[in-house]
C-alpha cells in the first residue's frame, strides 16, 4: 500500500478503542462504587443511576466513532494534510521538513490487534505535551511510512530491518535499569524515600500501626511512581545512531522509539545525583525539542562516568567540548551563604512559632513516642532543614564551575547533586544577567539562558561569576549571529 | 543626576539607552496602592485575630506581620522610584537590550534573530496614563518592555515585526 502521494487514509480502527478505554474504564469504575454502595437500595433507584451513564457511554462510542470517520491523513510528497471534519472543518498542514520527529508507541491495545501509533512533532515549544498529529496503522504499513518519512526527513539511508540490527552503543541490563529508576532520581526523593522506609521499619518495631500505614503512604507517593515509570519506561533499553540520526528505543509494556537528529540537540546534560556520585556513576540527558510525550531523550542510564563519557563520544562526538572552565570564585562565598541564610529564615521561624504556639499541647500527649516524633520533626525543620541549605552552600562553592570555548559554554551547578550542562551559542534564546544586592558588593552575578527543551523551554541558570564573564556568553552569542557564524539551516 | 541617567537630544543616555517616562511611576503607584491595600486588609486581620488564631504565639507572629508589612510597604512606595531611574532600554537591527530591576538588577539580551511574536498590551491603569507594554516573544519565553507611552510602544513594536519579516524574506 502506497502512503506517501497515496489516497488519504484514516487510523487503524484500533485506535477507537484506545480513546473509549480511557474514559470507560473510569466510567466503569465510577459505575461499580455506585452499585457496590447501593447494592441494598431499591432497583428504580438503581436502574435510575445507571441511565445517564449508560447515555454518557453511547454517546461517547458514537462521538469516537464519528472522529474517527471524520480524521484523515493525506501525505504528500512535502507535506502531511490532516483533516478533521467534525462540527467545524479544521485543515492542518504538517511540511515534512518541520518534523522534528516521528515517534512509534506501541500500548498493550496497539500489541493486541498489531498495531503501531506513530507521533508527528513538530519542531516548536507549543507541542511539547501533545503531539502535532498522530496516526495508528497496521505494524507494518507504520514501519514502511516512518522509514519512508525518515528518509526525507533525517536523509536516512538504511532499512528498518537492518537499523533493528545495528548494535545499541550503551550496553544497559534491565538490573541497571532498576538502579537507574531508584537513585537516578533527585537526591531529595531519594532521600525522601529512604526516610520513609526507615521510619515505617522503626514504626513496625514500635508496633506503631498508623505512623507505619503514613510512611509507607509517603513511600508511595514520593518515590514509586516515578521509580516504577522509570522501569516501566527504560526496560529493554537500546541507543544507536544511523548517520545523524539517534534512536531510543525502550519500554516494558508500552514500547517507545524516539528519533531525533543530532542537529535539534538543544544542551547535553549530565546529572549525577549524591548517591549516584558516590558510585562513581552518572547519567546522560539530552534536551531535544518537539518529541511530544517522548519526554527528555536519555542517551545514556546511569553508569561508570567512564562508560558515560565513552557513549557520549560515540552518539554524539559534535557535542563533546574541551572547555576551559573555572570554579565560583572566593567572592561569591558570602553571597552564596546570605542567600542560603535567607531560604533558612521561615523554616526557622516556623519552627520557632510552632514550638511556641503547641508547647503545652505537646507535652500534654499521653504518647511519649508521638512527643518525641513531634519534637523531632520541628528540629528537623528548624535546624536539619537550615543546617541542609547551609552545606548545600558550602557544596555548591566547591562544585559550581563555568566555561566557554568556541561554538559552545558550560554551567556546572548543584550542591548534593552536580549537573554538568553544555550549550551551544546557537541555542540560545535569550540571555540573561542578574545580581541582587549583596552579590552586587561582591561583583559578581548569575547568568540565566533560556532554550527550547523536551518540556516546551527552560531557563538555566548558572553559578556566581564575574559579571563581565557572564555577559560575555550574550556577547558571543550576538557575534556569531553577526559574523554568520550562526547559520539557521544547520539546525532545520 | 548620575551622568548614566542624563539623555541627549534624541532622548538617548550616553550609552545609547533610552529612559521611560516620568508618567511611568504615576502608574507604578496606582498598581502598588491596590496590593498595599488588600495587603492592609489582611495584616488589619492578622492584628485583630491573632490571640484566637495562633494562641501563646501571637506575640511573636504579630511581631513578624509588622516586619513583613513595613518591608512590603517601602518597596512599594520607593519600588517605582529606584524602576524608573534604572530602566533603560537600547534596541537596534540586531538586538533588544532591557537593564532593570528594584532589588535585582537584570540585563536581558534578546537576538532580534530569535524573535517569533510581537505584540502591544494596555492594562486598565496603563490606558489611563497613556501607556503601554511591549511583549516579545521568543521560543525561549517573554520579555516585556514595560511603560512605554502608547506611540512609542506602536512604534516600537512595529520596527520590531519590521526587523522580524525582513530576516524572514532574507530566507526565503
Amino acid at each position: 500500500m502506497k502512503l506517501i502521494d497515496g489516497a488519504p487514509i484514516r487510523n487503524h480502527p484500533s485506535s477507537m478503542i484506545s480513546t473509549l478505554a480511557s474514559f470507560i474504564i473510569p466510567v466503569a469504575f465510577m459505575a461499580f462504587i455506585m452499585v457496590t454502595n447501593y447494592r441494598d437500595a431499591m432497583d428504580r433507584e438503581l436502574i435510575s443511576a445507571v441511565y445517564p451513564i449508560a447515555v454518557l457511554i453511547v454517546l461517547t462510542v458514537l462521538i469516537t466513532f464519528r472522529i474517527w470517520q471524520k480524521t484523515t491523513y493525506t501525505f504528500g510528497t512535502n507535506e502531511l494534510v490532516v483533516n478533521r471534519d467534525l462540527v467545524m472543518k479544521r485543515v492542518t498542514n504538517i511540511q515534512y521538513s518541520r518534523l522534528s520527529s516521528v515517534n512509534v508507541q506501541r500500548g498493550i491495545i496497539n500489541k493486541l490487534f498489531g498495531t503501531t501509533t506513530l507521533l508527528f512533532n513538530v519542531n516548536s515549544s507549543v507541542n511539547t505535551a501533545r503531539a502535532e498529529a498522530t496516526l495508528t496503522l497496521k505494524e507494518e504499513e507504520a514501519d514502511a511510512l516512518r522509514e519512508e518519512l525518515s528518509r526525507l526527513i533525517f536523509k536516512k539511508e538504511i532499512a528498518l530491518e537492518q537499523e533493528l540490527e545495528v548494535e545499541s552503543v550503551v550496553k544497559v541490563s534491565n538490573a541497571e535499569i532498576v538502579l537507574h529508576g531508584l537513585i537516578g532520581q533527585p537526591t531529595v526523593s531519594t532521600l525522601v524515600g529512604i526516610g520513609s522506609l526507615l521510619f515505617s521499619i522503626l514504626s513496625l518495631f514500635l508496633n506503631n500501626g498508623g505512623s507505619f500505614i503514613v510512611s509507607v503512604m509517603m513511600i508511595v507517593v514520593s518515590v514509586l511512581p516515578q521509580w516504577i515509570r522509570n522501569i516501566f519506561r527504560y526496560s529493554n533499553y537500546r541507543i544507536y545512531r544511523v548517520g545523524d540520526t539517534v534512536t531510543v528505543q525502550s519500554g516494558l509494556l508500552r514500547n517507545y522509539r524516539i528519533s531525533f537528529n543530532v542537529s535539534k540537540i538543544n544542551s547535553i546534560r549530565i546529572r549525577e545525583p549524591a548517591i549516584a556520585r558516590l558510585m562513581g556513576k552518572s547519567i546522560l540527558e539530552a534536551e531535544v525539542v518537539g518529541l511530544s510525550d517522548g519526554g527528555i531523550p536519555l542517551l545514556c542510564p546511569l553508569k561508570k562516568k567512564d562508560a558515560v563519557y565513552k557513549a557520549m563520544m560515540a552518539l554524539i562526538p559534535e557535542h563533546v567540548f574541551d572547555l576551559e572552565s573555572y570554579g565560583q570564585p572566593r567572592e561569591a562565598f558570602i553571597p552564596t551563604m546570605v542567600t542560603k541564610l535567607i531560604y533558612s529564615l521561615p523554616f526557622i521561624l516556623f519552627s520557632m512559632i510552632a514550638t511556641t504556639m503547641w508547647y503545652n499541647q505537646i507535652i500534654g500527649l499521653k504518647e511519649q513516642t508521638v512527643i518525641a516524633f513531634i519534637f523531632a520533626l520541628l528540629a528537623f525543620v528548624g535546624v536539619i532543614i537550615p543546617l541542609i541549605l547551609v552545606v548545600h552552600g558550602i557544596l555548591a562553592q566547591r562544585q559550581r564551575t563555568f566555561g566557554m570555548h568556541g561554538d559552545a559554554f558550560v554551567f556546572v551547578t548543584g550542591g548534593y547533586d552536580k549537573v554538568t550542562e553544555y550549550f551551544l551559542y546557537d541555542k540560545v534564546q535569550t540571555a540573561e544577567v542578574r545580581s541582587g544586592p549583596i552579590q552586587r558588593r561582591f561583583g559578581v552575578s548569575t547568568c540565566t539562558v533560556s532554550i527550547l527543551s523536551s518540556t516546551g523551554f527552560k531557563k538555566v541558570s548558572s553559578g556566581l561569576f564575574s559579571s563581565d564573564d557572564l555577559e560575555k556568553v550574550s556577547q558571543e552569542t550576538m557575534a556569531r549571529i553577526l559574523d554568520g557564524r550562526y547559520d539557521y539551516r544547520r539546525y532545520l | 543626576m548620575n551622568s548614566d541617567f542624563r539623555v541627549d537630544e534624541s532622548g538617548r543616555t550616553a550609552d545609547g539607552y533610552l529612559r521611560l517616562q516620568p508618567s511611568c511611576k504615576k502608574s507604578m503607584y496606582i498598581g502598588n496602592c491596590v496590593i498595599l491595600v488588600i495587603l492592609l486588609a489582611v495584616f488589619v486581620a492578622v492584628m485583630l485575630y491573632s490571640d484566637k488564631i495562633f494562641g501563646d504565639a501571637s506575640g511573636m507572629v504579630r511581631m513578624i506581620s509588622v516586619a513583613v508589612f513595613i518591608i512590603i510597604a517601602a518597596y512599594l512606595l520607593i519600588g517605582p522610584i529606584v524602576f524608573y531611574k534604572r530602566y533603560r532600554y537600547k534596541m537596534d537591527d540586531d538586538k533588544l537590550e532591557i537593564r532593570r530591576g528594584i532589588v535585582f538588577i537584570t540585563h536581558t539580551l534578546v537576538p532580534m534573530e530569535r524573535i517569533h511574536q510581537v505584540q502591544v498590551s494596555r492594562g486598565p491603569i496603563n490606558r489611563m496614563f497613556g501607556l503601554a507594554d511591549v511583549i516579545v516573544t521568543t521560543a525561549g519565553g517573554v520579555t516585556a518592555l514595560e511603560y512605554l507611552e502608547t506611540d512609542v510602544a506602536e512604534s516600537v513594536a512595529s520596527r520590531l515585526n519590521d526587523c522580524v519579516v525582513k530576516m524572514l524574506k532574507d530566507r526565503e
